[in-house]
């Protein structure tokens, strides 16, 4: 049985709206085992990315716990918090976020530069593999704007797994793809799950990626209303 | 991660070429600005030795006292003794005497009757082959037409004044003033050559004469109004004056004989003291303000590409970078923008200094009416120091420029990542 990384304990995390406080997420309890496929899925405001802020420790909760890869996001410093991210946790985002003056290769080798203790072999050797397992090997020297979309998108899942972390968020990681760049971009993604047992968080609304989950976690208003593995 | 910046700055032109060319233009105007003082206050200093003080000068203490008068009756005497033993004491510095005279020129024609006369001031100074003076007072660049005095009783005018009185080189001219014991003293001499120096405050009306033939015609035998001493390199040194007076004073100034000498530095005997101080304290104002004005400038140039790199920096946040390493980095491209537009600025600074210090410029019409001691073509001068004036005022105002735009990046909240970076 694989562990558990992520154990979330009845965390409540609110904002004050002016007088208002907005429960964003409301006594929400969660836990994650290695090598998941899983997805946060629910319509706008219903806490998806608020859950996924605080286990990628981008923030805090207001009360409860969140334990990530053995690390308590609550009592971490921002100085820890970037660590746990620089070395344990890979981003995708909804709309990329390439660097634009940098080549392919250079902006998969980004991630790693902030990882001093590496030398330039083991990080050309990285970003090769990385390159590889996205099929872009013959685009590494391309600057984004000479990409398309669906080619930007699978850039930016090389540069969130080639530090080879053990979890990686995905925020609506097809909105901005056509369906047969989704279904390359989730196929992908499903071939490094399972051969590098790296466990893929999503917040979603899409079909494209619902279809290639092995959990579905549903939340509306803030609350886990449904839990299944497919 | 410094070579992935400096890629990110010379493919990012407006992360880079617009604050480089800012600081450039800035250091420019630094440098050039830097080597034009130094030029002008060089100029200064040289034509004043040269032509008024020396790097040190010696006199009696009376003489000292109304020395604007030139009071020759005051005048050092034993002059020949005086001479001997300072260049046995003083062996690095180079003396020579002066007598500096005031007088009528008169201009006779052919019946000897006044045909022109006009106000003049005198330099008496050594014209023999040994002597120092023609290179001091550059003679033979400044001789206009004729030639150099080479016998007793020749002397040279200014080029215009000798025009304004109407005579040429060969006539005669007669010289009315008074003797070092107070009688009148009028005597013919040979006009050998016009000269123009290009101190307008020489030229309006100069006569250069041999030391013989002034110490003869105002019977000042053995005697001299004043003793000029300069370093052997030519280049006035304060702390090096100031030490050579020290000595002197201390071993021949006594106060209680007023015919004892005494010797002043070219900053003292100059009134030029405050001249420099001031000179030097609008240097560092001008940079004061440069820095400010260009961090200004190079502060909103930080803001508005902040806002261009706003998901760029959202992105590093949450790959992981830490707040410091990205503030670091930015101060990182600060330094190398800061570097790099200096380098431009201080060769494009040199370049025209270098011109200005071969070509020079004529400010000839300004001095028209002025009194200082100021040659009339300004040249810039560029020193070791021009070479990297502008490195610290155009590595700083872009780091302090940069230093405040960065600060907004520890605003981001890092909560509001995923919303921002959705667009």
């Amino acid at each position: 049985m694989n562990e558990t990384i992520i154990k979330i304990q009845n965390i409540f995390r609110s904002y004050q709206m002016g007088a208002a406080t907005l429960n964003a997420l409301n006594n929400v309890t969660l836990d994650f085992t290695a090598g998941e496929f899983t997805g946060l899925v629910g319509p706008s405001g219903s806490g998806k990315t608020t859950l996924l802020n605080i286990i990628g420790s981008l923030d805090l909760p207001t009360a409860g716990s969140a334990t990530v890869l053995g690390k308590k996001i609550e009592t971490l410093s921002p100085k820890q918090a970037a660590a746990l991210r620089n070395f344990e946790i890979g981003f995708i985002f909804q709309t990329f976020n390439l660097l634009p003056v940098y080549t392919v290769y250079e902006n998969i080798e980004f991630p790693l530069l902030l990882q001093s203790q590496l030398k330039t072999p083991q990080r050309q050797a990285l970003v090769r593999q990385a390159l590889e397992w996205v099929g872009l090997a013959d685009r590494a020297n391309s600057l984004p704007k000479q990409l398309s979309g669906g080619q930007c998108q699978r850039v930016a899942i090389a540069r969130a797994i080639v530090k080879k972390p053990r979890l990686v968020l995905a925020d609506e990681p097809t909105a901005n793809l056509d369906a047969q760049n989704s279904a390359n971009i989730m196929e992908i993604m499903l071939k490094l799950n399972q051969e590098l047992n790296t466990t893929f968080i999503f917040s979603t609304h899409d079909e494209k990626v619902i279809k290639h989950l092995r959990r579905k976690i549903k939340l509306a208003d803030g609350q886990v209303t449904g839990d299944e593995s497919i | 991660m410094i070579k992935f910046l400096l890629k990110g700055l010379l493919r990012d032109r407006s992360r880079s070429f617009f604050p480089a060319l800012t600081v450039a233009f800035g250091v420019f105007l630094i440098v050039f600005l830097g080597a034009f003082f130094n030029g002008a206050l060089t100029n200064l200093y040289n034509t004043t030795a040269h032509h008024q003080t020396g790097h040190v000068k010696i006199m009696t203490q009376a003489y000292a006292a109304e020395a604007e008068q030139s009071p020759n009756e005051l005048s050092l005497l034993e002059l020949a003794d005086w001479l001997a033993k300072l260049r046995a004491e003083y062996p690095d510095i180079i003396w020579t005497p002066r007598i500096n005279f005031g007088g009528l020129i008169d201009i006779p024609d052919q019946n000897g009757e006044t045909r022109a006369q006009g106000p003049a001031a005198g330099i008496a100074v050594d014209l023999s082959a040994d002597s120092p003076e023609k290179n001091l007072l550059n003679l033979e660049k400044a001789l206009v037409a004729g030639r150099l005095p080479e016998r007793s009783g020749e002397i040279l005018l200014s080029a215009d004044f000798a025009r304004r009185l109407q005579v040429s080189p060969g006539d005669t001219v007669t010289l009315i003033g008074s003797t070092m014991h107070g009688s009148l003293a009028v005597n013919n001499f040979t006009l050998a050559g016009t000269v123009r120096f290009g101190v307008t405050a020489l030229d309006r009306g100069a006569i250069i004469a041999d030391l013989r033939a002034v110490q003869t015609a105002l019977d000042m035998q053995d005697a001299a109004g004043v003793l000029l001493g300069f370093f052997a390199d030519d280049a006035y040194n304060d702390q090096k004056a100031r030490a050579v007076q020290a000595a002197f004073n201390a071993q021949y100034q006594n106060a209680a004989d007023e015919f004892s000498p005494v010797m002043r530095t070219l900053v003292e005997d100059s009134g030029l003291a405050s001249y420099f101080e001031m000179a030097n304290n609008m240097m560092f104002i001008i940079l004061l303000v440069f820095v400010a004005v260009m961090a200004l400038v190079l502060w909103n140039a930080g803001l508005i590409g902040g806002l261009r790199r706003y998901g760029e920096m959202g992105v590093r946040l949450a790959i992981g970078e830490s707040k410091w390493h990205i503030y670091g980095s930015l101060l990182s491209e600060a330094a190398l923008i800061g570097l790099g537009g200096s380098v431009i600025g201080t060769f494009f600074g040199l370049l025209l200094s270098y011109w200005l210090q071969y070509h020079g410029l004529d400010y000839g019409a300004v001095f028209n009416n002025s009194t200082m001691m100021v040659e009339n073509v300004l040249r810039a001068q560029v020193t070791p120091a021009c070479y990297i004036i502008g490195f610290f005022p155009g590595v700083l105002a872009t780091f302090i420029g940069n230093a405040l735009a960065g600060l907004g990046i520890f605003k981001r909240q890092t909560a509001q990542l995923f919303k921002e970076l959705e667009n």
